[in-house]
């Protein structure tokens, strides 16, 4: 028989894990629903944001400076990977496009492997943040970090996308490529723009999870995986649904953590989406038969 | 002085290929400032392929196309928008999934700065005047329209990018004739905002009272030239 604090375990665990997917999961939405292109790089933006941040921290750089300098250069790579891959093969088939940034992601794993080594590195909490106690359960202090900083990018994309000019812009690509040229938006830079927005977005991510997590060269597929999981589940359409999926599975996979072997943490996962496609394919937000 | 010097847009001996087919065959034209001009013809006659290579959809394999006298005809289209070129698809292209408001506020991407903000508000207005469904459902989703209130929109969306030239690619297609007359009169209304049209129509009788001059198309190439009530007498 389960007891409230390990309920409210499994929650704290649920959310913290739906935020980290969810969060991934946007990065995949912002360059999907612009360019059509589904990025198998993302999980790379978080490896490179949780690993250069450690090196920056470590080589005696503040946490906000080496956060910042993190996902600069984060941004800096998501622009070579639109300009220097997707953007010659942009007339390429769709799964052309994702083998190509499935190329880009092992490629940028080999890099890290020889820049940083195999070891898996950490940063402390956030400015020393303690574990709370709550009913039995624990919090780690790093939890309302990375709960905190998920709200925040989901409510900026809110706004982003909802109460800016350049927000619509990117909508408005989605909604209508060439009715966006019609107005005078250029596709291309909006998708440059995309990439470095879902680069960043990773990058932070990575970072914040880094003192909950850890971080290592070969970090970024499985969640990558994820992030497509949370994004597919919910629906990659619509943002709603991608915060939707993250946290479905997040709550999934921490349950099954807690009452099953950690062997079927997978099978948890793949098991959902089997569920989730089979009654409503274009995910959890989206009727079956609706576009 | 000639006539073509105070052309606001000239082709002269435009060719223009779709792949392997060759869509335009030596086009020469021009639309005065202040005028509603016409390309009338079959379907594949080349009217839609003559929008798309001024405003830079359909690349131009031979020829020159000044607006303005400058040649345009190697600039892409998000540059030609600022320079004062809006084209209307056939399709309409709005962006379905945003609003009406949305959809008219996207359309003055183009325009920046403090100066311009009184200006798009005027223009939003003048888009209400013309078209007084957009006002009342202005937070209405665009795909839910109507093709009546999807073609008012996207002349709507056109009209906020401050054109010179307007470029209507069949704007009374599917409509009823009710909707056709609406569509027309807005046209008249902004060339008295100054707005210069070039237009694709099927049907010649449509547009006999409000364009000044036709073009006829056949195979890529103009057979005809005059005023659409003159091609009407001739036919």
């Amino acid at each position: 028989m389960l007891d409230l604090s390990a309920i409210l375990q499994f929650f704290i665990s649920g959310v913290n894990l739906g935020c980290i997917y969810a969060a991934i999961g946007l990065g995949l939405f912002v360059v999907y629903g612009v360019t059509g292109v589904l990025n198998l790089a993302q999980g790379e933006f978080v490896m490179l944001g949780g690993m250069l941040t450690v090196a920056f921290y470590t080589a005696g750089t503040a946490l906000v400076p080496s956060l910042l300098m993190a996902v600069i250069i984060a941004a800096l790579v998501g622009a070579m990977l639109y300009r220097l891959i997707i953007y010659p093969a942009r007339n390429s088939s769709g799964s052309t496009l994702v083998f190509l940034t499935l190329g880009f992601a092992f490629a940028t794993e080999g890099i890290a492997l020889s820049v940083w080594g195999w070891e898996f590195k950490s940063l402390p909490s956030f400015w020393g943040s303690p574990n709370i106690q709550l009913w039995g359960a624990t919090i780690f202090g790093q939890t309302p970090w990375v709960v905190g900083t998920t709200l925040l990018l989901v409510i900026g994309l809110f706004f982003f996308f909802g109460h800016t000019i350049h927000g619509k812009a990117l909508r408005a690509c989605a909604d209508e490529p060439l009715g966006a040229r019609t107005v005078g938006i250029s596709t291309d830079q909006m998708a440059l723009f995309s990439f470095v927005l879902a680069a960043s977005l990773g990058a932070v991510v990575g970072a914040v999870i880094t003192p909950l997590t850890m971080t290592g060269y070969g970090v970024g597929m499985p969640l990558t995986i994820k992030g497509l999981l949370a994004a597919l589940v919910g629906g990659i359409n619509r943002a709603e649904g991608v915060i939707l999926g993250g946290m479905a599975l997040g709550m999934a996979e921490a349950i099954s953590a807690g009452l099953m072997p950690s062997g079927y943490h997978g099978v948890i996962a793949l098991g959902i989406l089997i569920v989730v496609f089979l009654s409503r394919p274009r995910g959890l937000l989206v009727a079956p038969g609706k576009v | 002085m000639t006539q073509e010097n105070h052309a606001l847009l000239e082709m002269i001996d435009v060719y223009a290929n779709y792949g392997v087919v060759q869509a335009l065959r030596g086009i020469s034209l021009h639309v005065e400032q202040g005028e509603i001009a016409a390309l009338i013809g079959p379907h594949g006659s080349g009217k839609s392929a003559t929008l798309k290579a001024i405003c830079g959809l359909l690349p131009v394999a031979r020829g020159e196309i000044l607006f303005a006298q400058q040649l345009i005809h190697k600039d892409p289209m998000e540059k030609l928008v600022g320079r004062g070129i809006a084209y209307v698809d056939e399709r309409r292209l709005i962006f379905p999934s945003m609003s009406v408001i949305d959809n008219l506020v996207l359309g003055a991407y183009r325009r920046h700065g403090k100066e311009q903000k009184e200006k798009i508000e005027q223009d939003m207005q003048t888009v209400f005047e013309l078209f007084p469904i957009l006002e009342e459902r202005k937070k209405q989703t665009a795909g839910t329209f109507s093709g009546g209130e999807k073609q008012m929109l996207a002349i709507g969306r056109a009209f906020m990018s401050s054109p010179k030239l307007l470029l209507l690619d069949c704007p009374s297609l599917r409509l009823a004739p009710v909707l056709v007359r609406k569509v027309m009169r807005a046209i008249s209304e902004l060339r008295d905002q100054g707005v210069t049209t070039l237009l694709i129509e099927q049907n010649v009788r449509a547009i006999v009272n409000v364009a000044g001059r036709a073009y006829v198309m056949e195979e890529g190439k103009i057979v005809l030239e005059g005023h659409p009530r003159d091609l009407l007498a001739a036919q």
